[in-house]
This record gives structure tokens, sequence and C-alpha cells, in this order.
């Protein structure tokens, strides 16, 4: 319907009129706080607009085309050195990562199509998991090169110990997938035609470390940038971590604690209240040395029992919501005091617990492991935010704390709540066990929903990050908490460079839009929609 | 015979699930019972073990909202004033919720109700600028704030929150689910498009407009970036900008920290508590219709 014969008849005139007084007040606002803006800011990403500079409006603002994203994005050849200077290992270390290339992807052409199995392969989450495995195994070993349990001594083999448990358990859930479901000489083929993926690929990446030591031939010529963007990459390891957290969080909540009867409820819940607070005060009273706090958490473990006792699953949901709605400046200071080294409870809890007996026996094992760590060693509490090796890991805790029970459960119980009775029905039919009702069922039934959380988190994992540093840590300590929307906070408007802040920002654009298509291309055909 | 056992069964396996929650919820919740203990605490004692405090000292909350000065500070006033945050924050979301309400529900009504040209050709463009990050739009804005001359006011604050296309988009979803018929039967009572969305189409929107507006007001009111970057002023801050300038003047008064922390979250748990019904529905809803 044009608009020619939408003016002639009286109906269609009303309702244009009436659309468009409607629209007015929305439409104008949108076009001049959000798509003005969005076009401003990219003409102000070509300026070196800079508010200290330019404020006064006596110095004209200069056209610089693309150098901003040059600056920001931008390579240049360093001045370490060049590749005639090492010739001999230039060529080894090219000719291994091309070798370690062909070998890798040729391995897994034959795993990906064994013979026999023309159309029975190896399922992609074996792979996967295969690849994470690898990969984790042969960073252990790198870190182990790179000499990283001396420069952590404390408990710097954590990272590297669970990795390797990790690694380990990845790989056995392969082999144990290939033993079960493939002939013996097949297994064993495909065994070694791993074994030999993993090693290509194992080699592929110490070459590039290596590598990457030896020849800096080409620096960035904005090293924060490629740090900061490292920094929030690492802080959404939290991610996949919270995911399955209210994942799990969602599967226990969906069953029922209720108990029928508002009288029986009631009762129930006076006596766990009686009994727990009671308890309690008894033990405080006979003084058999338990400590006050213990006996607060028993009872207010009691009073939250009574709680779900009282108002069922509702009561748990709404508790473990909390953390996520919470997530303000307030709770960032609450975390800021809980990781304080010195007087924070979470390193009093710590430090209470490594002179029990059990890690008084580590710190011995590790003396004699390790005699350079001297007589006198013992496990300290890591310094949290104020270290910048552990200033990463406790926001990802907080994250993580925040992110069980966040929207993403809340997402997860409506998805269960619409999975048909009738699959489970079939499944028990054919005797599935729980297990496997889980990965055929529930699993791929609630892909779309996991699907929709990880698009979601990783768009907001990229440009997250802010609050934090800027109330916990200020970005510190050595910028390690600084991430891509901490940086342009920093540049704009604290810097006043205004028109370098809009190039980050549409990098910041170009991350995510960039990310967003892989999850789709990649995520839609791993999402069954029916 | 065969039911009794059975029964029991299923009642231990909800003893155990209620236990196996509890403890969930107990270890989920630590951080705030320390948050709440450390409130109670004189300041010596934060650094013991010991969580619940030995010397009660509820007199942080009166420190806290003003009511009196702290000891050891001495003539030197602190400059916290949690009454004004308060009702900065108040004020600010309020106003926000109720405009981008307004706004948003009348254009969503343009998009989804009436049939004009160019409309879906708009609304793709409406969808487009959601996949912005804010952050892109966040710094013209702020020029175009000292432009206006509405930096350093709640003007600044108020007036670009107003209007979103995330709103629109949602009551535009919400609509789309009423039925036709109703407004069908309307127009054929005589009524025109203004008293088709006032009378039939808004009432049976009730329950989407309310959940935009908890969720416009929950996100202004911790709403942190952009006060941060418009405010200037002492008597102007928000509670969140507040609550960082505290932080970063005492940062060592860890007992009064917590204090305000929890008089902070506090007001966001009650109106969740109170509303949640429909904070759960629209988070939900978002997901399986966007």
């Amino acid at each position: 319907m044009g608009l020619i014969d939408t003016l002639r008849s009286s109906r269609h005139r009303q309702v244009l009129l009436v659309a468009l007084l409607l629209l007015a007040p929305n439409f104008i606002g949108f076009l001049i706080f959000t798509l003005g803006p969005v076009v401003f800011s990219a003409g102000m990403a070509l300026t070196d607009w800079n508010l200290a500079r330019h404020g006064s409006g006596s110095v004209a603002v200069q056209w610089v085309g693309v150098q901003n994203f040059v600056r920001l994005l931008g390579f240049h050849r360093g001045l370490w050195s060049s590749p005639a200077d090492h010739p001999w290992l230039w060529l080894g270390l090219f000719g291994g990562l091309v070798l370690a290339a062909v070998g890798t992807a040729a391995a897994a052409w034959r795993l990906r199509k064994p013979k026999g199995y023309s159309d029975d392969n190896p399922d992609l989450r074996y792979m996967v998991l295969l690849a994470v495995g690898g990969l984790l195994a042969v960073s252990v070993v790198q870190t182990a090169l790179d000499g990283t349990w001396h420069a952590h001594p404390r408990l710097g083999m954590l990272w590297p110990a669970i990795r390797f448990i990790v690694a380990v358990g990845c790989v056995a859930a392969v082999v144990r997938h290939l033993l079960r479901d493939y002939e013996a000489g097949e297994a064993r083929r495909l065994l070694l035609l791993a074994g030999s993926l993993l090693g290509c690929l194992g080699f592929g990446w110490l070459a590039v470390k290596v590598g990457y030591r030896t020849f800096a031939i080409w620096e960035p010529n904005s090293r924060t940038f490629w740090l900061y963007f490292y920094n929030t990459v690492f802080l959404m390891i939290g991610l996949p971590l919270s995911i399955a957290g209210s994942l799990v969080m969602a599967l226990i909540l969906y069953r029922t604690v209720e108990v029928a009867g508002w009288r029986r409820r009631v009762l129930l819940a006076a006596a766990v209240l009686v009994i727990g607070a009671g308890g309690a005060f008894v033990l405080h009273r006979l003084a058999l040395g338990f400590s006050v706090d213990l006996l607060a958490l028993i009872a207010a473990a009691c009073a939250i029992a009574a709680l779900g006792i009282l108002f069922g699953t509702t009561a748990f949901r709404t508790i473990l919501y909390l953390p996520s709605l919470s997530m303000s400046v307030a709770t960032f200071i609450l975390w800021q005091k809980m990781f304080n080294p010195e007087i924070g409870p979470i390193n009093n809890f710590l430090r209470s617990l490594f002179d029990t007996a059990p890690f008084e026996w580590i710190e011995g094992a590790c003396r004699w492991w390790n005699p350079l760590l001297g007589e006198a060693w013992e496990l300290t509490p890591p310094e949290w935010l104020l270290d910048p090796a552990w200033a990463k890991p406790a926001l990802i805790l907080m994250g993580v704390w925040a992110g069980l029970g966040s929207n993403s459960m809340l997402l997860y119980l409506a998805g269960l709540a619409n999975i048909s009775p009738e699959l489970y029905e079939a499944a028990d039919i054919d005797g599935a066990s729980r297990w496997r009702r889980f990965w055929n069922v529930t699993w791929p039934q609630l892909a779309p929903t996991t699907f929709f959380i990880t698009v979601m988190g990783c768009i907001g994992g990229l440009q997250g990050g802010f609050e934090q540093a800027r109330v916990m840590t200020s970005g510190g300590p050595a910028g390690s908490t600084t991430t891509l929307s901490y940086f342009l906070y920093t540049e704009a408007f604290e810097l006043s460079n205004m028109g370098y802040g809009c190039a980050i920002a549409w990098a910041l654009f170009a991350i995510v839009f960039a990310l967003t298509m892989v999850n789709w291309r990649f995520g839609n055909e791993l999402v069954n929609y029916e | 015979m065969t039911h009794r056992p059975r029964r029991a069964w299923a009642a231990a396996r909800k003893a155990v699930l209620l236990v196996l929650l509890t403890a969930l919820a107990v270890v989920i919740s630590l951080p705030f019972f320390w948050n709440v203990t450390a409130s109670f605490k004189p300041l010596d004692e934060i650094q013991a073990d010991r969580w619940i405090p030995r010397n009660w000292q509820p007199e942080n909350y009166l420190v806290v909202l003003g009511l009196r000065t702290p000891p050891g500070f001495g003539a030197k006033a602190l400059n916290i004033s949690f009454g004004r945050w308060y009702f900065n924050s108040l004020f600010i979301a309020a106003w926000v919720t109720l405009l981008q309400v307004t706004t948003s529900a009348m254009a969503a009504f343009a998009f989804s109700r009436l049939t004009w040209p160019g409309r879906d050709k708009l609304f793709f463009l409406y969808l487009g600028t959601l996949m912005i990050p804010g952050l892109v739009v966040a710094i013209p804005n702020f020029g175009l704030m000292f432009k206006l001359g509405f930096y350093n006011s709640y003007s600044g604050l108020i007036v670009p929150g107003a209007f979103t296309a995330f709103g629109t988009f949602m009551l535009r979803q919400f609509m789309l689910g009423i039925p036709r018929s109703l407004d069908e039967a309307a127009e054929i009572d005589g009524a025109g498009p203004l008293r088709v969305f006032l009378d039939v189409i808004l009432p049976l929107t009730t329950p989407g407009v309310l959940t935009l507006a908890i969720f416009i007001f929950l996100g202004n009111w911790g709403s942190f970036f952009w006060p941060l970057i418009m405010i200037k002023d002492e008597h102007l801050r928000t509670l969140p900008i507040g609550m960082l300038v505290f932080n970063s003047s005492y940062s060592s008064q860890t007992n009064l920290l917590m204090a305000g922390s929890l008089l902070n979250t506090l007001p966001v748990l009650v109106l969740f508590i109170a509303l949640q019904r429909f904070v759960v529905r629209g988070i939900q809803l978002g997901a399986v219709k966007g």
C-alpha cells in the first residue's frame, strides 16, 4: 500500500495520523539520542577530537582518517631482530609450523572419516574434548618450561595442576568413547590417529610459543589494546562456568520440595527452627568449644531450611537469584573488602585452613619436592586484587558467584518447563539411564536456551568489566584487570581523547559483531530447533 | 501395602534435596552474612576471625545516615548523605521509568497494531540499533549533553534514558500476543485507533508494561556509567556514585562501608521480592520470544 493510496482513504488517513502522533515522541528521541549519535560517533572516530585541546574552540578538530584505528589495531616491524640474523632457527620453526599444520589437518581428516565407518564418525563433542584436553596438556608442559612454578612459588602450581587434571579427564573421556563404541582394531587405529593429532597440535603450539619469544618481528602499535583484549577474554572464562552452574542449579531447583498442606508446613518449619535455634543455644551453653560463628551458621541454615519448607522451591530460587540481582557498586565494595589480603574473611579462612593437618602435610611434600622453597616455606593465601596474577581469578570467582543463580538459571528453568513429558516417557520405555536421559533428552531440548545464553553472555562479557574495574581495582594492578570498556572510559573521559575513544568503541563493536556472527554460524548447526 | 515404603522413599528424597538446597543457599549467602555482621562491628573487630561481633555497634547505621558523627573524626563531618543519594536515585529512576514506558507503549502500539507505509522498514532500523553497544553512543551523547546544557543536571540523566529501542521492542512483542479480534470488535463498534489504544490494548498490556517498568527502574537504580560521567556536583550524586565516593574517601572504615552497602542493596531486594512474579516472567518472555 503506497503513501498516495493511504492518503486517499479517510480511514487510512486517520490511522496514519494517529500512528505518527503516537510514534513522534519516541522516534524523535530515538533520532537524537541513538541513531544520530551512532552516525556521529562513526565520524568522530576519524578525527583527533580531544576535549582538552579543542574544547575552547580556538584549535580546529583535525580529520585524521583511519589513523586512530591504525594506532589502535595496527602492527609495525619491531626493532628486535630480523629473520636474517638466525636463518636456520627461523627456517626450522617455520617448517615445523607447516608440518604441524599439515599433520594436524591430515590426522583430523582421517579421524573424521574412519575406514569402513563412512557415516559413523566420532561425535563432534569428543573431537572438541580431545582438542581442549590436548591443548591444556601442552600448556601445562609449556608452563613448566617457562618456569612459572618458580615465578609463583606460593600457589603457582595450582593452575598447572588443575589444567592437567582437566586435560587427563578430557582425553580419558575420548579414549573411553573410542574403546566402547568401536571394534578393537578400529579403536586402536583411531587412538593412534588421535594421538598423532594431539602431538601435531602440541608441537604447533610450542612452535608458536617459542617463535613468539624468539622473533618479535611484528609488534602491535598499541600493546595496551591487545593486553586489555586479552584481559577481557580471560575474564570471560567465568562465562562457561556460570552457564554450567546455572544449568545444574536449574536442574536441582526444578524438583519440588513442597510439603503438602499449610498446617503441616508451618508445623514442620517451626520444628526445624526450634530444633536449630534451640540446639545452637544448648551447644553454646554447654560450652563444648564450638565457636559462636559455627552456631550462628547452624541457626542461619535452619532459618533458610524453614523458609524452604514454608515457601517451597520458590524460596531457594529467590535466595540463589539474589547475588546477581545485587550486583552493583555496593556489592563490588563488599567483595573488595572480602578479598582484602589482611583483614578479609576469605584470607582469614584460608589461613586457618592452611594450619590444618592435611595442608601441613602438603607443605611438607612441597618442600621435599622442591628444595628451592627452603625449610621455612609455607602456604600463604594469595593477595587477590593486589596481585597481578590473582586479580583476574578473584574477579572470575566473584562473577561465578553472581552468575550461578542469575537470569540464565531462570531461563533454564523456563526451558525445562517447556520439555514435553512424552519425551521422558519414551526414554523410560527404552530403559534409558539417568545419564542417557540427560544427554539425549534434556540437553538437546535445552540447546536453544544454551545458545541464547551463550550469545548474550559473549556480547555482555566483551563489553563488560567496567564497573568492577572502576570500583574495585582501578584497572590494576599493572593493568591486569583493565577490560576494553574500562580502557575506553579512561581514554575518552579521563584523558578526553574523544576521537580515539570512539575508535575503541567501534573496534569493540567489530569484535562483538564478529563473535556473534561466528556464534550464529556454528551455533545454529548444533541447535536443533523443532 | 506397597504404598507406604514408596511414600517414605519420596519423603526421604525430598528431605535430602532440602538439605542440599539449604547448604547451597547458605554457601551462596555467605558474603551477605559477612556484610551484615561486619556492618554491626566496631572498626577494631573487623580484622578478627570471628564473624559475630563481640560488641554490637548499631550506631554504624546512624553514622552512615548522617545522624551521628563517627568517633575519631572530631568535628570533621563525613560528606556522605544517604538521604540525598536515595532521593536522587529514586527521582531519576522514577522519571526515566515513567517517560520511557509512556513513549515505548505509544510507539509499540503504532508498530504492532496500526498499518502504515514504511512501518516494517522503520522497525528494522530500531532493531538494528539494538545490536550496537551502548559505549558507541555514549561519547557523542556526552558531547550532545554539553551542547544542550544538560551536563551536570537531572535532565542529563533523565532525558537520554526516556527513549529506547529496547522498550519499544519488548512492548511490541507483548502487544503482538494480544488477539487481533479484540480491537477489530472495538473498531466495528466505531472506536478510532486512539480509543482502541487507550481502552483495549493498554489495559491488556498492563503486565508487560509493569515488567518493563521494573526492568527500567532496577536498571536505572543501579546505573553507574552514565551518572559517573554526567555528574560533577555533590548534591546530584546518585546512590552508586555516592557509594563510589564513600568507598574512595573512607576506604579503611570497613564497618561503615558495609552498613552503607547493605542500605544500598536492601531496597532492590525488597522491590524484587515484592514483584518477583513480574520480573521472572519478563526475563523468560524476553528470551523465548526475542
